[in-house]
């Protein structure tokens, strides 16, 4: 069951506004932190590796986002 | 208190506010302390880069990995293999007991046992044994087996497996310089204009180093991205200039911006007047280490042939192109720093192309400042810490200096307290000979006998392994020991095997790819019997000293290997149940550093590393009392020991006037190129989810998980013609073996038409039973990039 701190990046042309983090907290499992810069730390908690690898991808799927970096994770 | 989940949640939430806040130049908090999850550093276990990682343990467990926001290297980044570094120790096949082979099959035995064994076959035959290791030993590990072979043994078998990987950059660098390892480091990648990649793929290879250029675009900085590949991989995908090129034909590339760089009148007239020799083979035939002095006249001339028309012709890549790249030099006013990998090493002209780029550095004056550099990567943690500055090289000793000096011995054999002349002044063979010399019969000429491999797996990475390998299998009269933490290809041939500890479980010492040196403290128990590389060697010395063997006796007749606590008493370190009396790492390691000074590798004390997330050499004491590393090597601005008002100053030159050599290398074919018989070229390597041969990678299941099995990528117009889909399984042959992989088509990177490429990391398709082993004349690197095969669909 991974446990994940996340980076997400932001494209330097956006302001991250509260609808970009609503729409980051409701992703299952994802519990969101005050953003620094155009970078916005995240948890994401997961039921198995697949999970942790789909919420992953759906987070770097949204707009405006430039890249997603693993900063923590949990060793199982 | 904090359930488990509950801190596991707390420190994720801390560590990527940590790097949200050092990416945004802020400072960071460090991660919390929560109830029962103690933090440690320590260096990531996988590549040269040298990230630094936070790790998480609780009851005795590593339980969370963190990027450590404070290490200057990755600034609380890391890549997917590190973050899952935790993982390579909870494999379920861990190995927790000593075996030896009876009757075909391995048997547990005592630790007592197995050190009685491999002392009695040392003991009975010393010339005829060998040590086998790995930019994986760490600096202490590696420096107790070098003594003990160097200094006790005297017969300087020992070579490490960094000879597959970056002997032709050490023979690149010590023939320009006099002095080996980059004179630049990473924050060149934060200064560059053009960041040129010479048959490197960092995206994946080295993909922190990678993301910190990439990170630059996206704050609005423009850096040139240059590839120059024998492929298309993930970090085309960045490239604003790709340069497909035929293999080898970099030779010729390097000639030609040489060439147009004199020809156009472009060169910097004034830094190589004041800084550069020049330097050619000394014959047609001859390819050795100094080569002869040359002038810059017949410099010139040598280079005439490299025209835009002849060089595309020979490497394919349009004249537009190659002016395009020749311009970058040309212009003075970018800043251009140069990085390669195996692409440049595994080659059978790998020193030749090593030299060829760092000329065209310093034709060009892009050099000693920041952004200006000819950089190598190491693919190890410390291929340069151990391999190169420890010398595990059987030619080599501590420090820069060589078996066949005198003097160099002489310095060696004071520190070690050794009998005058117990270091041998031969060198001993090198990898592929000594392998070769080993799966050889004793009676005809197989002089190796006993092989002791320590933290690397010989069975899945050697070339032509049916030739260096496994013909071992017949041979009654060889003997294989094998120190490894999980079972692998090595451990299948091995009569003794010998379970190991693995990263934390041991303190250490590694050196990254930028000079940088970084220490650990062991933080979790072993798991079963398994103990540390370094206790093994001492274990086995001290065991030949108890049966009389004269090597393991210093001039006063004391252990050589002996290792005191603070007050100079004796520990009894070979006592396992003593070795953790004392730190036998920090012991090794200030002695070691003892070693360092003659060539400026000024290592710091083993307590102020420890008090650091790395340091890089020159590591100098200040009038102050403080150590300070040094960035640039070579300039004034940065390096101490260059003289006042030189600027720059290559303080070890070869010809001795503070110069560095531009060598002149002509192409030259490579050994093997498709025929009729076999039409395409193989290239090997890594994939991002592995590491290496995939012992500890496969281990991690996310990792297992996302990159389950190698495969042979193919052009899709190959695959077309020859009838191949994606997963249909292909015979891939050479003149040495055939192995068979599924096939993958327009997959993660694009082979061009006429080639294909399959990684080594999966043991159950050993490519390594199809490389070639012909080596660079000068570093005896094999090249895995380029020989001949023909494939065929398999069904």
């Amino acid at each position: 069951m991974p446990v994940n701190g996340l980076l997400v990046n932001f494209s330097q042309e956006v302001i991250v506004d509260n609808d970009k983090v609503s729409q980051l907290e409701s992703i299952e499992g994802v519990e969101v932190g005050s953003i620094i810069g155009h970078s916005l730390p995240i948890l994401v908690d997961c039921q198995s590796s697949k999970e942790s690898k789909l919420r992953h991808r759906e987070i770097e799927m949204l707009d405006d986002v430039v890249s997603v970096d693993v900063i923590f994770a949990s060793v199982e | 208190m904090l359930e488990r989940r509950d801190f596991l949640k707390v420190s994720a939430m801390a560590a990527a506010t940590s790097a949200a806040a050092a990416k945004a130049g802020k400072k960071a908090s460090a991660t919390p302390l929560v109830d029962g999850l103690n933090w440690q550093k320590a260096p990531c276990r996988f590549c040269g880069t040298g990230c630094h990682v936070k790790v998480g343990v609780r009851d005795g467990k590593v339980e969370a990995i963190a990027g450590h926001e404070d290490a200057d290297v990755n600034k609380g980044l890391l890549c997917m293999k590190g973050y899952h570094v935790g993982g390579i120790l909870y494999g379920e096949d861990r190995l927790t007991q000593p075996q030896l082979r009876v009757n075909g099959k391995l048997e547990n035995i005592s630790w007592d046992e197995a050190i009685t064994i491999m002392a009695q076959k040392i003991y009975d035959n010393p010339a005829g044994y060998a040590n086998y290791g790995s930019g994986q030993w760490t600096i202490p590990e590696g420096y107790a087996a070098q003594k003990f072979i160097k200094g006790g043994l005297s017969n300087n078998h020992i070579d490490p497996n960094a000879r597959l990987c970056m002997a032709s950059a050490v023979t690149g660098y010590v023939s320009t310089y006099g002095v080996d390892e980059p004179a630049g480091c990473y924050d060149d990648l934060d200064e560059c204009d053009v960041l040129i990649l010479w048959g490197n793929n960092p995206a994946e290879m080295h993909p922190v180093l990678f993301s910190r250029v990439i990170d630059r675009r996206s704050r609005g900085e423009k850096v040139i991205l240059v590839d120059i590949g024998t492929r298309r991989t993930r970090s085309t995908e960045f490239a604003d200039d790709y340069l497909e090129m035929a293999p080898q034909s970099d030779l010729a590339i390097a000639n030609c911006i040489s060439h147009y760089l004199i020809e156009d009148g472009t060169y910097d007239k004034e830094f190589v007047e004041k800084h550069c020799n020049f330097r050619i083979d000394k014959d047609d035939k001859t390819r050795d280490l100094m080569g002869k002095a040359s002038s810059f006249e017949e410099f010139k001339e040598k280079l005439k042939p490299y025209t835009y028309e002849y060089v595309s012709e020979l490497s394919g890549i349009p004249v537009e192109q190659l002016q395009k790249l020749v311009g970058y030099f040309a212009n003075k006013e970018l800043k251009i720093t140069s990085l390669w990998c195996m692409g440049m090493n595994q080659h059978t002209r790998g020193t030749a192309i090593n030299r060829l780029v760092h000329g065209v550095h310093l034709l060009s004056g892009k050099f000693g400042t920041p952004g200006n550099a000819p950089t190598s990567l190491t693919g190890q943690p410390s291929a340069c810490g151990t391999a190169r500055e420890v010398g595990t090289l059987s030619h080599a000793l501590p420090g820069g200096r060589l078996v066949a000096k005198p003097d160099h011995r002489a310095d060696c054999e004071k520190v070690w307290n050794t009998r005058a002349g117990a270091i041998n002044p031969k060198p001993g063979y090198h990898t592929v000979k000594m392998w070769e010399k080993f799966c050889t019969p004793t009676s005809e000429g197989g002089d190796i006998t006993t092989m002791f491999v320590q933290v690397t797996n010989p069975g899945q990475t050697l070339p032509n392994l049916a030739k260096l390998f496994t013909n071992k299998k017949g041979l009654k009269d060889k003997f294989l020991i094998v120190s490894e933490v999980y079972p692998t290809a090595t451990t299948a041939l091995a009569d003794l095997v010998l379970p190991a500890s693995l990263w934390v479980e041991k303190n250490g010492v590694f050196g990254n790819s930028e000079r940088r040196t970084q220490q650990w403290y062991k933080m979790v128990e072993s798991p079963g019997d398994a103990r540390e590389d370094v206790w093994m060697t001492i274990a086995v010395a001290r065991k030949l000293y108890d049966m009389g063997y004269a090597g393991m006796k210093d001039k006063n007749g004391d252990f050589l290997l002996s290792i005191k606590d603070d007050d100079g008493n004796e520990v009894a370190a070979w006592d396992y149940e003593h070795f953790h009396d004392v730190n036998v790492d920090r012991a090794l390691y200030d002695e070691y550093r003892l070693l360092t000074f003659k060539k400026h590798k000024d290592l710091a004390p083993y307590d102020v590393l420890a008090e650091h997330t790395g340091l890089r050499w020159p590591v100098v004491k200040g009038k102050d009392g403080v150590f300070r590393e040094t960035k640039f090597r070579f300039s004034e601005f940065s390096d101490s020991y260059v003289e006042k008002g030189k600027g720059i100053q290559f303080y070890h030159s070869v010809t001795k006037d503070d110069k560095a050599l531009i060598w002149f290398c002509p192409y030259e074919a490579p050994p093997e190129v498709p025929d009729n018989e076999y039409p395409m070229w193989l290239c090997t390597g890594r994939v991002i989810e592995h590491w290496h041969s995939g012992t500890m990678t496969m281990r991690v299941k996310e990792l297992q998980g996302a990159m389950p099995s190698a495969y042979v990528e193919l052009n899709p117009e190959d695959a077309r013609d020859q009838g191949i889909d994606n997963g249909n399984l292909v015979k891939v042959i050479s003149r040495r073996g055939e192995m068979v992989l599924p096939a993958w088509v327009n997959g993660r990177s694009l082979p061009p038409k006429g080639s294909v490429f399959v990684p080594f990391f999966d043991e159950t398709k050993l490519i390594n039973e199809v490389t070639l082993e012909a080596h660079c004349p000068v570093s005896k690197e094999p090249d895995y990039k380029k020989c001949a095969i023909r494939i065929e669909k398999v069904g």
